[in-house]
């Protein structure tokens, strides 16, 4: 859904780093690099990253046109 | 199965016990035909050198080949092999349609026979047309499908694909893949893993499962929770389940990125080790990480639609929404509807638990003529309200006050509880590997690597060699590969990573090419004298979770008819003590254990019988005593217990007038 705060096996923060991944990657960059330089050595943070969907941002559309018009979710 | 289900049937997905091979799921390249005219067909064959039946004379009859439409005989024809081949190329071309297949039999011992299907039904699937050894497929139509100029109804329109039914399959000699044509080869295969359907699709590595595996994560691939629409805040889904964090699985097939299940996933790749931990994960259960589940792994939402209408009645009589008050009939007691508002129903966001009233209804009394003609006016309302299940809790999450068809004002309430891991919720890896929640562990407790690794899952080594889901250690390492390298692993079905590339890309990043790892008790912080076999594993959660389940009942409800205990959760039922378990009783000569089982905890019931004609007797109020009216001062009644099920067999067989009569001795 929205990008975990930690990594669910050692409990690194990684939600910081989501946005800065998740930019590189679709600029071209490879993932293995960003990992690397984001400082995600263990493969269980590394995971995280990179299997993780941000659906949230196709929910909140939802939500968005409910408030514009008053309807659903507050 | 049947060798025509290559590319039409999945061979693995099908249900277990007694659908199984009844239900049946499409491959997916396969499509089934929809009708041709049979008359534009038949104008096509007849000027082709068909003779039509009738005008056959015995010359052409004996020596030429017979030709069927739809498993109708419609004439004969001189020259089977040139009819064939005109037909194909025409249908190649566009001149007929694509619908149709023809298939041509020629055996020693009968005459030709040409089959022309252009009915609904047939399933067909796509091949690649092979001519003179050279593959119709060249790099210039890919690259223009890349580009996104040709689609593929193009490529079956210039006579590059063309659809096959199981009856002209028996024409054509299909080569595997672009390497294996040769000039024999009429047709080339698209690609071997389109034989499985969706949900055998998405294992990694199938071919390397024993294949019942593969047909039970088939099977469960379908219980798995995900997010199964982006607009679920909108529906009313009587139940639905939402998973809070959903990954993709690093571990891909091909088909996934087709199917769209990249975009709603519905698992999580979770670190597993397989090694035994404190006998906990016997009997395929799985050991948890505590601290993974107290982050985020494993939480799903359950959503629930509570419903109301306020229906009307003849008489003008109608359902009312509001708060019942005290002297209403059926009414619960006030805490019960603390949470309304006003107008009846219950505020957002309150918290509620089972039996709480969600709605508040009163419903005019059913049956109201029966009450005039007693002199007493029935009561007014009684309550008819909505409440959460007993079993269940939750918070109110969304109101939807609409109307009903027939214009009555309907009332949805959806009810969210977050189900969060717990011991008993159903977890299943992607090649059959099912088991429950047996033991959530502490991470400081758990077996850790020298890199901090600590796994999430834990899995018994048992569950291993009767299997054989070898599947399973493939996508681990490959998993493992996937997450070291920062690009997902491809485990589709006979195109996938090689077990080779896998060991020799873990070399380069520093694993063992076993992919095991060194790793250290938690609790006594020794190093394991065997390296663990650990990596990463798609797993998901099914909605079989234990709070769904649990029961339990001491005394409670009873049914109406047979006045045993009544059958459900929902209903508060009690477990049936079947007749399996009656034989075990008996077995162990434990008899009053099987009374007590029988009739003390079911129905026990007392029957007055009169001894003298051993039928039923009654209490008659005046007289205040039991009599029999058949032998009114003969009577002797005796009581005796029985369970009510068999006073009921004996009344139901008082009603075929037949007339059961009890012989009663005197108790030993």
């Amino acid at each position: 859904m929205i990008i975990p705060v930690r990594c669910f096996t050692c409990g690194k923060v990684i939600g910081d780093k989501w946005e800065d991944f998740a930019q590189r990657v679709k600029e071209g960059d490879d993932a293995g690099k960003v990992l690397d330089d984001l400082g995600l050595t263990r493969y269980c943070c590394r995971r995280m990253l990179l299997s993780h969907v941000e659906i949230i941002d196709e929910i909140i559309k939802f939500y968005e046109v409910g408030r514009k018009q008053q309807i659903g979710p507050p | 199965m049947h060798p025509t289900h290559w590319g039409r049937l999945c061979p693995n997905e099908t249900p277990e016990g007694s659908n199984c091979g009844l239900v049946k799921n499409l491959a997916l390249s396969a499509c089934i035909s929809v009708a041709v005219n049979v008359e534009k067909v038949r104008q096509v064959l007849y000027p082709m050198g068909v003779t039509p039946a009738p005008d056959s004379n015995r010359e052409l009859r004996l020596s030429g080949a017979k030709i069927f439409i739809n498993g109708s005989l419609i004439g004969h024809h001189p020259y089977p092999s040139e009819l064939v081949s005109e037909l194909r190329d025409r249908r190649r071309r566009g001149e007929i349609s694509s619908e149709i297949n023809v298939a041509h039999f020629k055996t020693m011992d009968r005459r030709e026979e040409i089959y022309v299907n252009c009915d609904e039904g047939r399933v067909r699937r796509p091949l690649i047309i092979v001519e003179k050894g050279v593959s119709m497929l060249q790099p210039e139509h890919v690259e223009k499908i890349r580009s996104g100029e040709w689609s593929w109804e193009d490529l079956v329109k210039n006579a590059i694909i063309e659809y096959i039914d199981a009856e002209e399959e028996e024409n054509i000699y299909v080569a595997l893949n672009l390497d294996a044509i040769s000039p024999k080869h009429t047709h080339v295969e698209l690609s071997s893993y389109t034989i499985l359907g969706i949900c055998a699709s998405l294992i990694p590595y199938p071919e390397h499962n024993q294949s019942p595996r593969n047909s039970y994560e088939a099977a469960m691939a379908k219980q798995a929770l995900g997010v199964y629409t982006t607009n679920f805040i909108y529906r009313v889904d009587s139940r639905s389940h939402v998973l809070h964090y959903p990954q993709i699985s690093i571990v891909k097939t091909k088909p996934m990125e087709i199917l769209g299940y990249n975009h709603r996933p519905s698992g999580q790749n979770c670190v597993v080790a397989i090694i035994s931990f404190e006998g906990y994960n016997m009997e395929d259960a799985l050991v948890f990480n505590k601290a993974s589940i107290e982050r985020g792994l494993g939480r799903s939402t359950f959503f629930r639609i509570y419903e109301a209408e306020s229906r009307q009645y003849l008489g003008g009589l109608k359902d009312r929404f509001i708060i019942p008050e005290a002297g209403i009939r059926g009414f619960r007691g006030e805490q019960y509807y603390r949470l309304l508002e006003s107008d009846g129903i219950v505020s957002l966001e309150a918290s509620t638990v089972g039996g709480d009233v969600l709605i508040g209804r009163i419903s005019p009394p059913r049956f109201l003529e029966e009450y005039k003609e007693f002199e007493v006016k029935g009561p007014s309302m009684r309550d008819t309200s909505v409440d959460v299940r007993q079993s269940e809790a939750g918070i109110v999450d969304d109101i939807f006050i609409t109307e009903s068809n027939e214009g009555n004002k309907l009332v949805k309430v959806r009810v969210r509880d977050q189900r969060i891991p717990e011991l008993g919720d159903k977890f299943a890896s992607r090649h059959g590997q099912k088991g429950v929640i047996g033991m959530i562990v502490p991470q400081e407790d758990m077996p850790f690597a020298e890199s901090g690794i600590v796994p999430d899952i834990i899995v018994n080594p048992h569950a291993i060699p009767s299997r054989m889901t070898i599947g399973q250690f493939l996508e681990s390492m490959a998993g493992k590969m996937a997450a070291a390298r920062g690009r997902s692993a491809d485990g589709t079905p006979f195109v996938n990573e090689k077990s080779s590339e896998i060991k020799q890309t873990l070399k380069d990043y520093g694993f063992s090419h076993t992919g095991r790892e060194v790793f250290y008790s938690g609790i006594t912080g020794e190093k394991f004298v065997a390296d663990i076999f650990v990596g990463i594993v798609y797993y998901q959660k099914l909605h079989h979770m234990v709070s769904d389940k649990v029961h339990a009942r001491a005394r409670g409800q009873v049914q109406m008819l047979t006045r045993q205990p009544t059958e459900g959760r929902a209903r508060g039922g009690g477990l049936r003590f079947g007749e399996m378990e009656r034989d075990c009783l008996i077995g162990h000569g434990a008899a009053m254990l099987l009374r007590d089982r029988l009739l003390e905890e079911s129905d026990k019931y007392l029957l007055y019988v009169c001894e003298n004609c051993g039928y039923i007797a009654y209490f008659d109020i005046k007289r205040r005593a039991y009599v029999c009216r058949i032998c009114e001062d003969d009577a002797q009644i005796s009581p005796v217990v029985i369970s009510y099920a068999f006073k009921l067999l004996l009344q139901e067989l008082m009603s075929l007038c037949v007339a059961p009569k009890l012989k009663l001795t005197e108790r030993a």
